[in-house]
């Protein structure tokens, strides 16, 4: 692993070197035998090969990320809305299993590659793939509604229909289970996100967070292996982000969802991530949240805030435990 | 000179490009209406939305219409001592052009104008993108009913037009001026044909409907995702259909003519 490591490290420095946003230094492991702490922190900072440039030309570097099994992989995927370019063959993938955050400035594609992931948004070229199978085909092979579950960031729901509808309509048009199944399995996980008694109530008349919950029913009530969270967290107070954040941890903790999350919201996106892609320009910088937070690139520094400093602070020995 | 002639031909391009959109939307709306389930609940909800409620606007407009008719008509027929013609004036204009034309406009302000707000709106709280991401069609499950609601209740609206236009028409005719009832009726009987004039009635209401639920519906699922773009959207939907029912009521009564 050790040797794996540095080998990874000095392929990065040698495939490209001037690439400002790839941070490399010594591994925080070798740094923890030998040198004092006051020696390792700055050290560690410099990152243990700590982000992959997914770019062009570069996507089969290999990194500890592609040890995982991807669940959903991006192929040179490029998408432009008139001139504006959103995406040049961007690669990345998603492991399954795993609490993927989609980070960046405004306009930098995040909600876009969401909505691409989900089929709502057909890339110019490229292929992206859930499971295997290429996205678009999902729908056609009637698996879309088992595989990939989305959370809007307003919740979309029908506001037609009362929640008990909302929630109960995928599986009243997808499966042959009958009323009272039905009115279980959406009582079940309109439980699960602590809503009970608003059967009857249009989601015009829910708070922003029960919306958000009422809408999180909805997107697992298939039981999805993938579930796609476009910004769970904006707009909400601090009690409904930490319920919002505590039941996404449990769905995919406890139930092994994948998720891929869209946020502003940084100091829960470290908290929530087991990797961050962080959307530059045409590129995706990759890492996990600590090696993200102890970046030395300027960029990355000014957009993760004090947040990511406070996160160094309270997860810097983790950190550090994980990496011996 | 050369930029206003390039725009222009950009312009036309756009035109042609989005009429074939058009036509392929209305093409996905017709294959919706081949496929299961059936989407009873939601077409009859539309017919209550479009049809039941608009049905007081109707009679209101036509009883006014037949007024004004029966006012107009007899004062300009009595001029050549034809006041007895009432009857046959009033049932011909009414059943061939104002009784579907004036329904099909006002059904456009009300309802068209209501359906393209609404999925506009459906649009740009991305309901219809959850829906897509629970593998259910938009077309099917909100574009098809409301669409085919409108052309099914258009028919039926212009009926009522028709009826109370007379009755109006009648009120005045006889109650106020005091034209013979008997020769009203008997005007009426005499000139209206079922295939040349009740036949054409319905089929032009219903060739309406079907052309404000393409526009209504269309114009609120292509909408721009904001508000401004949903308001865009509900005014195009009552000019563009206004527009088009006027052209194809010309073209039917000229292929009627034939």
């Amino acid at each position: 692993m050790l040797l794996a490591r540095r080998w990874t490290f000095i392929l990065a420095l040698k495939i490209s070197p001037r690439k400002a946003y790839i941070e490399a230094a010594l591994p925080s492991r070798v740094s923890a035998g030998l040198l004092s702490s006051a020696v390792r922190r700055p050290l560690s900072a410099l990152g243990a090969v700590a982000y992959r440039v997914v770019q062009k030309g570069e996507a089969g570097r290999v990194t500890e990320a592609d040890s995982e099994p991807a669940h959903v992989e991006v192929r040179g995927v490029s998408l432009a809305f008139g001139r504006r370019r959103v995406f040049d063959e961007l690669n990345c993938s998603f492991a399954r299993g795993r609490i993927s955050v989609l980070m960046g400035g405004s306009g930098t594609g995040k909600s876009t590659l969401l909505r691409m992931v989900g089929g709502l948004q057909t890339p110019d070229s490229g292929s992206i793939r859930v499971a295997g199978q290429e996205v678009e085909g999902l729908a056609e092979a009637g698996q879309k509604g088992a595989r990939l579950g989305m959370l809007f960031q307003n919740g979309a729901l029908l506001d037609s229909m009362s929640v008990f509808d909302n929630v109960a309509l995928p599986l009243r048009e997808h499966t042959k289970l009958v009323p009272g199944e039905i009115a279980d399995r959406v009582h079940d996980r309109l439980a699960a996100v602590g809503l009970a008694d608003i059967d009857d109530l249009l989601p015009g008349e829910l708070s922003g967070g029960m919306l958000r919950r009422a809408a999180l029913a909805r997107a697992i009530v298939m039981e999805p292996e993938i579930l796609l969270c476009d910004e769970p967290f904006s707009g909400l107070d601090p009690p409904n982000v930490s319920r919002i954040e505590a039941l996404l941890t449990h769905l995919n903790r406890d139930h092994g969802l994948t998720l891929v999350v869209t946020s502003h919201h940084m100091a829960t996106s470290l908290r929530l991530a087991h990797r961050i892609f962080l959307l530059r320009g045409n590129a995706c910088v990759e890492g996990a949240p600590a090696e993200l937070a102890s970046s030395r690139d300027s960029a990355i520094r000014e957009f993760l805030g004090k947040d990511g400093d406070e996160y160094l602070a309270h997860h810097q020995p983790e950190f550090e435990a994980a990496d011996s | 000179m050369t930029g206003g002639i390039r725009r222009l031909g950009a312009a036309t391009l756009a035109e042609i490009a989005e009429i074939g959109e058009v036509v392929r939307f209305g093409g996905r709306i017709l294959r919706a209406t081949t496929r299961p389930p059936s989407r009873w609940r939601f077409f009859l909800a539309a017919v209550y939305d479009a049809g039941v409620l608009s049905a007081a606007l109707i009679a209101a407009s036509a009883i006014t219409v037949g007024f004004v008719l029966g006012l107009q008509l007899y004062n300009t027929l009595s001029r050549f001592g034809a006041g007895d013609s009432l009857g046959t004036a009033v049932g011909l204009s009414l059943i061939r052009e104002l009784g579907p034309v004036l329904t099909a406009l006002l059904v456009t302000g009300r309802a068209g104008s209501a359906i393209t707000a609404e999925i506009g709106a459906m649009r740009t709280s991305q309901q219809l993108d959850g829906l897509r991401m629970m593998a259910i069609d938009p077309i099917h499950f909100i574009i098809m009913p409301r669409a085919t609601a409108l052309a099914f209740v258009m028919p039926l609206l212009s009926a009522i037009f028709v009826v109370l236009g007379i009755f109006g028409a009648y009120l005045i005719g006889v109650e106020l001026l005091g034209l013979d009832a008997g020769s009203y009726i008997a005007g009426l009987e005499t000139a209206v044909e079922f295939r040349s004039d009740v036949l054409q009635s319905l089929v032009k209401s219903l060739v309406f409907g079907l052309l404000l639920g393409l526009i209504a519906t269309w114009r609120g699922y292509s909408c721009e995702p904001h508000s401004a773009g949903v308001s865009r959207a509900t005014t195009s939907t009552v000019v563009t259909a206004s527009i088009c029912i006027l052209l194809a009521d010309y073209l039917l009564t000229a292929l009627w003519s034939i």
